[in-house]
């Protein structure tokens, strides 16, 4: 008989070998379909065990946290809508957005810092337990910029032009992140799309603030001097079409300066000319057009008409910030804080510091510089011609008595007849500029009129001590 | 090896089995602080006296026996008892009353019994209680349409399958040390084959129509498998005749198709086996959750605590190794398939060992029932074979089933003990 028991050992050795290799393969082989099987929900239920990080302002105001219920945790949004499309929502149903979503593993505690870290972790017993973020943002600016959109259709975006971080970021309309898995229909359904983050992924034509940027090409290139002389005769012919001032104004013999502070749109249209369309797309590129800027939540490219596809109409239509010239508020915000940081582009940032459960600091984020757009002496003019605007010009509204505050408006045309966003950006205080700001006013009308307004305000909160 | 470095082989490889099922619950317990402390202290110092107290019986009263059995087993029921703690608070309570239970019946079995021979002496008794225990759920069982394969007396349920089944391997190996001559003669020619004669295929007719009986009253597919299963592999090491074997598989894939196509309860279960992912949501749920445990798990596990085993349903019974491939990882499934493996190896070793044919039989025959049912649920809720609902020997809820598993392994032991002690006396 032992012939036969051993020929059944051997039959069932096989076998058990036959379920290793079989395990073997569906682990390692299976294994990360298995995990990301969308019917699998062990990473829905991992997260719920976790008490998510909590998110504040950088002045210490709560702004999103975990909350204990009977057997899991449940997100809240303490200030209900405030700064909604910088956080973003963490739903159960409808998953993530905002900083929720690009900063989830931190939040979740499960990209620690370092393995040192993870350790410590370990013996301070902050398992089960996400790390916070500390952000850039203000919340007294934050609540302004939000207040004055209210109604409106628009964006403000307001930086701090030394090191890029980002002191406000509102769009509207918005929602409570909140409430997001009952109002998820209505929101997801709404024509004004709540949901978009129209700072960051809003693009729309920069119209005539975009002259701050073909000024800062043609003094940079030394092809003008503010005091430089053009002759405006109310219409500008350039091969097929006529580039008109708005409400179709003349302004006659002007220097390059009035030009700006009265946005003059045949003289800008010269200068693009005289630019030539690699000139002017090269210095947009190196204000961060046609390229994608890192950032904590997802923002847009902002672009222009491929400069090699330019003819003159094209590149008239550009210096004017017009044609096929796209930007989003961001954009525009840090080209003008390019501007007021002597020509060097910082890249933004919302995040300014990651903390562990007990609240000591994991991280600190390290400003970062992207370029030197333009040299210091060019920046220097182009904030004085700014100020101009601001003193003489089309930015009147936003004058804060005992301040220099430098500006440019924008009115983009949209298509539609008689239909323009409203632009303003803007910094101050412009011989030491603390904040740089863009804002947007959809269907606004003129910049000064709808955006002038709620730049005022922010720069005043910002500045006046 | 002497009887006393056996011993303190024994002893050895259970404290350390003892010091790991110690860990592997405070491991759990620190995951899942459910109960009192003074409690889980008390239950693992239980639980080491229990197995202290086995190994000094069999020191005493079986000093020849195999060592390395009671430590694996020691292993595998206090891996079980962490793990469902952690599933169940209120199922570990029972578990644990089992495994004591298991461990008494082991103790009076190893002191009681003291020639395992006179066992062959009974087997028409054993063997028709095995019977009347296998049809019982028949009468008393309520569902016809769904499987029904536990017998309740007032709170109690039992499985009675688990214990019917040691009866029927002492009946086999009885039956067949008797009978295995007649059986591997064949006599009567069909063409150029020799086969056996009709009436010595009786017995094989008389098992195949259990099993398949089984199969289309109790809708019990693993217990017909398990059942039939055993008795081929006994056939064929009593008589060294492939061809029953052959003929055996034969008659029961024509059973095992007719009953896929007139049962619908085999038929989803083979249709769930080819394709879980048709129906995740419905039937295939549970064998995907489980394939999910899997590959969540990795090769290192999420670690003892910290995965979602609960998600499976009958996770603490048919699905408990699915848990563990979740939270101990490949690794640890390995692992706990060669203590598996380790375990057929040694009841096979016995086998070979034992000089008298029942001994011979009923070991390979224990050893058998134990790999199949081993193999069968494994490969069931890991999809190499359809899923059958049987327990994972000593790591799955249920008092049956742990049992009818130290009943297995205390029967293994006697045989092994008196092997050697006979071999000895003769040198």
């Amino acid at each position: 008989m032992n012939k036969q028991i051993r020929t059944v050992s051997i039959v069932f050795a096989a076998l058990f070998l036959l379920l290793v290799l079989n395990l073997s393969y569906i682990v390692m082989v299976q294994g990360p379909d298995l995990r990301a099987n969308p019917a699998n929900t062990r990473a829905v239920e991992e997260e719920l065990s976790i008490q998510r990080g909590t998110i504040t302002s950088s002045d210490g105001v709560l702004l999103a946290e975990s909350r204990p219920t009977a057997t899991r945790f449940k997100r809240a949004y303490p200030k209900g809508e405030l700064a909604a499309h910088v956080i973003g929502y963490s739903s159960d149903k409808y998953q993530k957005a905002g900083l929720e979503q690009s900063y989830n593993s931190i939040l979740l505690g499960k990209e620690d810092i370092s393995f040192i870290d993870q350790l410590i972790n370990k013996f301070k017993k902050s398992e089960g337990k996400g790390n916070n973020l500390v952000l850039t943002l203000d919340s007294k600016i934050q609540e302004i910029a939000e207040r004055d959109l209210k109604g409106k259709k628009g964006a403000v975006v307001a930086l701090d032009p030394k090191t890029g971080a980002v002191i406000a970021m509102a769009s509207s309309p918005t929602y409570d992140p909140g409430t997001i898995d009952d109002s998820w229909k209505a929101i997801s359904a709404d024509p004004n799309a709540p949901l978009v983050n129209r700072a960051t992924q809003g693009k729309y034509p920069p119209g005539s603030s975009f002259k701050v940027i073909t000024s800062a090409a043609a003094i940079q290139e030394k092809l003008f001097d503010p005091s430089s002389q053009f002759t405006d005769e109310g219409t500008l012919e350039v091969q097929t079409t006529k580039i008109r001032n708005y409400y179709g104004k003349t302004f006659g013999e002007v220097t390059f300066r009035e030009a700006l502070e009265l946005s003059v749109n045949t003289v800008f249209a010269q200068i693009g000319l005289k630019l030539g369309a690699q000139r002017l797309v090269d210095y947009t590129d190196k204000f961060g057009f046609n390229e994608t800027i890192e950032f904590d939540i997802p923002l847009a490219e902002s672009s222009t008409k491929n400069a090699a596809t330019m003819d003159d109409v094209d590149v008239a239509w550009t210096a004017i910030g017009q044609a096929k010239t796209i930007a989003t508020p961001m954009e525009m915000a840090l080209a003008v804080s390019t501007i007021a940081n002597n020509g060097v582009l910082m890249k933004p940032y919302l995040v300014k510091e990651i903390r562990d459960p007990s609240g000591q600091i994991i991280k600190q984020i390290d400003t970062r510089q992207i370029r030197e757009v333009i040299s210091s002496s060019t920046a220097q003019t182009v904030n004085d011609m700014m100020v101009g605007v601001v003193e003489n010009g089309t930015g009147t509204v936003v004058q804060i008595p005992g301040y220099k505050v430098a500006g440019k408006t924008g009115t983009a045309e949209i298509g539609a007849e008689g239909v323009t966003h409203g632009w303003f950006v803007a910094f101050a205080p412009a011989d030491n500029p603390q904040i740089a700001i863009a804002v947007i006013i959809e269907q606004g009308g003129t910049g000064g009129e709808s955006a002038g307004p709620i730049v005022h305000d922010i720069l005043e909160q910002a500045i006046v001590k | 090896m002497s009887p006393s470095s056996r011993r303190n082989r024994e002893l050895k490889l259970l404290t350390a089995s003892i010091f790991l099922s110690w860990l592997a619950l405070a491991a759990v317990y620190l995951a899942k602080p459910y109960i009192d402390m003074t409690i889980i202290i008390s239950a693992g110092l239980v639980f080491a006296v229990l197995y202290i107290s086995d190994h000094l019986i069999l020191r005493f009263f079986r000093p020849y026996s195999e060592p390395i059995l009671l430590p694996l087993i020691c292993l595998l029921t206090g891996l079980g008892l962490a793990m469902i703690y952690r599933l169940s608070q209120t199922l570990v309570i029972y578990q644990f009353l089992w495994v004591v239970i298991g461990n008494i019946v082991f103790m009076l079995l190893i002191l009681v019994v003291d020639d395992y021979r006179t066992l062959a002496g009974y087997k028409y008794s054993l063997g028709l209680i095995g019977l009347i225990l296998l049809v019982s759920t028949i009468r008393f069982g309520s569902g016809f349409f769904e499987p029904n394969l536990w017998l309740k007396i007032g709170p109690l349920s039992f499985q009675p399958s688990e214990i019917a089944k040691l009866l029927v391997v002492i009946f086999f190996a009885a039956y067949l040390s008797e009978k295995h001559e007649l059986l591997s003669i064949f006599t009567r020619q069909v063409g150029r084959l020799f086969v056996p004669d009709v009436k010595h295929l009786g017995p094989l007719l008389v098992f195949w129509a259990i099993s398949v009986g089984l199969l289309v009253i109790q809708k019990d597919l693993g217990a017909s498998l398990l059942f039939f299963g055993l008795f081929l592999t006994l056939l064929y090491i009593a008589t060294d005749r492939i061809l029953y074997v052959a003929i055996g598989s034969f008659l029961f894939l024509i059973g095992a198709t007719g009953a896929a196509l007139a049962l619908s309860y085999v038929n989803s279960r083979i249709q769930i086996w080819i394709n879980p992912w048709q129906d995740v949501s419905g039937k295939g749920y549970q064998l995907v959750q489980s394939l999910f445990a899997f590959g969540s798990g990795g090769f290192w596990g999420s670690g003892l605590g910290r995965g979602f085993p609960n998600l499976i349903p009958a996770v603490s019974t048919d699905f408990i190794f699915s848990a563990f491939g979740e939270e101990i990882g490949l690794i640890g499934v390995v692992a706990l398939i060669a203590i598996y493996i380790v375990l057929v190896a040694r009841g096979f070793k016995i086998a070979l060992k034992t000089d008298d044919e029942f001994g011979k039989l009923l070991a390979a025959g224990l050893t058998v029932v134990f790999a199949i049912q081993t193999f069968v649920i494994i490969g069931g809720v890991s999809r190499v074979v359809p899923l059958t609902g049987i327990t994972l020997p000593f790591l799955s809820y249920g008092g049956s089933s742990i049992l009818a598993n130290f009943i297995l392994f205390g029967l293994l032991i006697l045989v092994s003990n008196q092997q050697i002690e006979e071999a000895s006396q003769v040198s």
